[in-house]
């Protein structure tokens, strides 16, 4: 990490030196202000008619991908980035990464401004696209390694030390020598990893890094990475589907949807704010009808003897005393409600009255196959 | 410089796990020369020569288009449209590397294993028209100036191909482009039969088109007949057509980056 820190690049204008001053002062590693990306979207009408009038005259709706989003990220953070699928989390990281140009705000990586695309930057950084392959596929995982080792400048003995490390993370032994192709897919995701930290990367961006795979493999895969930061104080953005990853990881989340930043902060935080309702669970010694427990609360389970409802978290007090007072409980339990469950009442609450969403980031990447 | 040497190595590798598919390909690209020889050797049974070429001429012509398909016509087009299309460009697009001499390491393995084919097939066609063949030389002092025009044919092509590659920025596929390519090529590049066998118009429209400057040029110079009559002048003539190609190149690549980001990188 230092011997990275020493060949940073003496900032040339004013402006990158002040944003290189105020990063290395506070520690801030990504910086985005007022970050906005809008896309031009060629609408297209059913209908064949329709859509040969759209060859000769096209139509284009914008949309706002990303919309002001702000964030600071520290050194050695890892930050989960939460959101519905075409929230604008890719293009965020893609922002970040370097692949498009912000249509508004600014982003700053590691001092640099990454669309910039310069070398000394993409050093640094690594992306990793869970449902992308970097690897080439009829070859063995290690000729790959070779030549990122190369694209990369990294040195004989720093490749040495640095495989032998991540294949002892990563389990990678009787992996590296066979063909990309005849590997499983939770196999082949622990090799793009191992692929993209060869060069020990200050900043790593992870796009869905489980995605498609098993329970165990996600587990591990989760373990890794949470090692690996550990090990490398590396600076890390994890997007995922799968919470359990989130809640392994991440003491920071930051969610996004429809393009705008709706919370930064500590995950426990955004169960508090978002999950407004508590879970009480009861054990009764003498069992109590539904009928009879429904004016508490939303009824979740129900066994004659185990009981949990869903109560507003403004009433949650009131309502346990009441109960204790009517029923014969013989314990009382409240719990704050799954993160799972938070987020999505969350984004399932913004989706309902949301239907042309198709269209927006994932969801038109998934159409033509870029990104 | 070792960079490109481990890519090199790494596509080598990678076009030999194509064995099979290369062996078709490779009928695809010596055949049609072949057959045109027993066209000729048909043809000049009735006549000596043919718009000033003599059977010798002709035969080594032909083989020579041969030899070039096999070792010069480079197909960076499909490898980029490829990643294009499946948004692997991006992976590549964040790495500290020049992208563009990849895909050129790219076609150099490609063609190195083809080079391996084809020089069993150049020496059976040498045995089996070795007599018609008597008649042409080659003389030494014209082997220099061969030897940079097949170089520098290979850069005309891979400058073409990669324009032509760059077009599946824009469409979903560039299949209808390269089929379009690969008729004129075979008429007004040279491919078929030397430009000097068109009607005048034809060789007119042959003439402004950068596709002769990769095989008729060449061929030219080691017959020592048409634009190669003076090799430094057909060889000028490749070099003007790399400057064209290199901008128009890159006025596409820039312009095509915007549309593939525009579309979400």
């Amino acid at each position: 990490m230092t011997a990275h820190a020493s060949d940073r690049p003496t900032p040339t204008t004013p402006s990158e030196r002040a944003v290189a001053i105020a990063s290395s002062a506070s520690d801030a590693t990504i910086v985005a202000e007022r970050l906005t990306k809008v896309y031009r979207v060629q609408k297209k009408p059913p209908g064949l008619l329709a859509s040969l009038r759209a060859v000769f005259r096209r139509t284009y709706t914008e949309v706002r991908a990303v919309d002001d989003v702000s964030l600071t990220i520290r050194r050695g953070e890892l930050v989960g980035f939460l959101g519905p699928n075409g929230a604008g989390k890719t293009t965020t990281l893609k922002m970040m990464a370097g692949l498009l140009e912000p249509t508004g705000g600014r982003v700053r990586v590691l001092g640099h401004e990454p669309f910039k695309r310069e070398h000394a930057f993409q050093r640094r950084f690594a992306l990793v696209l869970g449902q992308k392959n970097q690897l080439w596929w009829d070859l063995p995982a290690s000729e790959s390694f070779l030549l990122n080792k190369e694209i990369y400048g990294v040195s004989d003995a720093q490749y040495r030390r640095t495989l032998a490390e991540l294949s002892d993370l990563l389990e990678l032994g009787p992996l590296l020598d066979v063909q990309v192709r005849k590997l499983s897919l939770g196999e082949r995701m622990k090799c793009e990893l191992a692929a993209a930290l060869l060069h020990q990367p200050d900043v790593l961006f992870l796009d869905e890094p489980t995605i498609g795979l098993d329970v165990v493999m996600q587990q591990k895969i989760r373990e890794f990475i949470g090692a690996y930061q550990r090990e490398h104080q590396a600076t890390i953005l994890l997007t995922s589907h799968y919470m359990d990853d989130v809640k392994a990881l991440c003491e920071r989340v930051v969610v996004i949807d429809q393009g705008q930043l709706i919370f930064d902060g500590a995950l426990r935080e955004l169960v508090r704010r978002f999950g407004d309702e508590k879970l009480l669970t009861l054990d009764l010694d003498a069992p109590a009808s539904r009928e009879a427990l429904a004016e508490y609360g939303e009824i979740v389970s129900w066994e004659p003897a185990r009981v949990s409802l869903r109560v507003p978290r403004g009433q949650v007090t009131a309502t346990a005393a009441r109960l204790l007072g009517a029923l014969q409980v013989h314990d009382l339990a409240i719990q704050e409600p799954d993160v799972e469950d938070v987020i999505r009442s969350l984004f399932s609450g913004n989706l309902r009255d949301e239907e042309g969403r198709g269209v927006r980031d994932e969801g038109r990447e998934g159409e033509r196959t870029v990104g | 410089m070792r960079l490109y040497l481990t890519m090199v190595r790494l596509s080598i590798a990678d076009a030999i796990q194509y064995r099979v598919e290369s062996a078709i390909y490779f009928l695809y690209e010596m055949l049609p020369p072949i057959m045109m020889a027993f066209v000729w050797l048909t043809v000049y049974q009735d006549q000596a020569t043919v718009a000033g070429y003599a059977l010798s001429e002709m035969l080594a012509y032909t083989i020579g288009v041969m030899v070039l398909r096999g070792t010069v016509t480079l197909h960076v087009e499909w490898a980029l449209d490829y990643e294009i299309r499946q948004g692997l460009l991006s992976t590549q697009l964040i790495r500290p590397f020049n992208y563009w001499a990849f895909l050129f390491a790219d076609a150099i393995a490609w063609r190195f294993v083809r080079l391996l084919f084809t020089v069993p097939v150049l020496l059976g066609c040498l045995y089996w028209l070795g007599p018609e063949l008597r008649g042409t030389s080659l003389p030494l002092e014209r082997l220099p100036a061969l030897g940079l025009s097949v170089v520098l044919a290979y850069v005309v092509c891979f400058y073409l191909k990669l324009c032509l590659g760059f077009i599946g920025f824009w469409t979903n596929d560039i299949m209808g482009i390269t089929t379009l390519y690969e008729v004129v090529a075979n008429v007004l590049g040279g491919i078929l039969i030397p430009l000097a066998l068109l009607p005048d118009w034809l060789q007119v429209v042959a003439r402004v088109l950068p596709i002769q400057a990769i095989y008729s040029v060449p061929l030219s110079i080691m017959l020592g007949k048409g634009e190669g009559a003076d090799p430094w002048l057909g060889i000028a003539l490749q070099v003007g057509w790399i400057v064209v190609l290199w901008g128009l190149a890159r006025v596409l690549w820039r312009a095509g980056l915007r549309q593939y980001e525009s579309v979400g990188g």
